[in-house]
């Protein structure tokens, strides 16, 4: 659980960039594309679905040099909630934009997270919220340096924040 | 919380006055609204503005917002802005929602000049 506060959020990347690098093996390109998206979905999360002093769920599973799956859920008391269809409705049509730009202040997000996983869903959750999930299966790296090896010694790894 | 700053000097940019604006550190929601208001100060006085980002090391989609919005100021008053010294993780995110597409961007200060400013020859 982490608080509902912009300002916590560089801990989390700095925490999945090591975790999707090191822990799951992925290189460093994709590593970094992970921490964005995780960051956007945040950022999404205290945003529009959570009000000041409530707390965000993050849930990450990660299958080292298979594939990292998170959850991040808020609890819909932000001032802009949406539901589960209108978030996948909204999802959709800016993966469906690829990569040609908007010049509208937001909308982004969605293009990042679409682009850089292999699937996103949403939920309307217990608490009434959302709950986003991603998956993203592991990447070939074609990193020669590749050190993961002494980080972990098992093959799964789990952590819920 | 994210450190983030904003470093203006002034520079000429094919024979015209320009704003250098150098980031340091990384761009995300908790401190962009701080940087657009210093860098909006600064966009209505200038006309190149050049962006170095080379110590940038993370931008999330609310700075691409701003980015976007600040491309769009100069646009449409006749000025530009360039991008310079883009990081591989910057670019990427850049890339990916399809900014490069619309703001120019190099390696250097000078590979830009060369590329967009006209080459004066004498009659």
């Amino acid at each position: 659980m982490i608080p509902t506060n912009v300002y916590f959020l560089s801990g989390i990347r700095n925490f999945v960039l090591d975790a999707a690098h090191n822990v799951a093996g992925f290189n460093k390109q994709w590593a970094h594309r992970l921490q964005s998206v995780v960051d956007e979905l945040a950022n999404n999360a205290i945003e529009h679905g959570s009000q000041h002093g409530d707390e965000i769920e993050l849930n990450f599973t990660i299958e080292r040099q298979k594939s990292i799956t998170l959850t991040i859920a808020d609890h819909g008391t932000g001032p802009h909630s949406h539901t589960a269809a209108e978030l996948t409705e909204l999802a959709e049509a800016a993966k469906a934009r690829n990569n040609q730009p908007t010049f509208d202040l937001r909308g982004r997000g969605f293009q990042i997270i679409g682009n850089w996983t292999d699937t996103l869903e949403f939920a309307d959750n217990e608490h009434g919220g959302i709950s986003a999930t991603i998956h993203k299966h592991y990447v070939e790296s074609s990193e020669s340096h590749q050190q993961v090896a002494d980080i972990v010694n098992k093959n799964s790894y789990a952590l819920n924040i | 919380m994210a450190l983030l700053t904003i470093k203006f000097s002034t520079a000429t940019f094919g024979g015209s006055p320009a704003t250098v604006a150098a980031l340091t550190g990384s761009a995300d929601a908790s401190n962009v609204a701080k940087i657009d208001k210093q860098v909006l100060e600064v966009l209505s006085e200038t006309e190149v503005l050049i962006l170095d980002v080379a110590e940038l090391t993370y931008a999330n989609s609310t700075f691409i917002g701003h980015l976007t919005d600040w491309y769009s100021r100069l646009v449409e008053a006749g000025h530009r802005i360039v991008l310079i010294g883009c990081q591989p993780q910057v670019f990427d995110t850049l890339n990916v929602v399809g900014l490069l597409n619309i703001v120019p961007h190099y390696t250097t200060l000078a590979e830009a000049e060369r590329a967009l400013v006209p080459i004066q020859t004498e009659a």
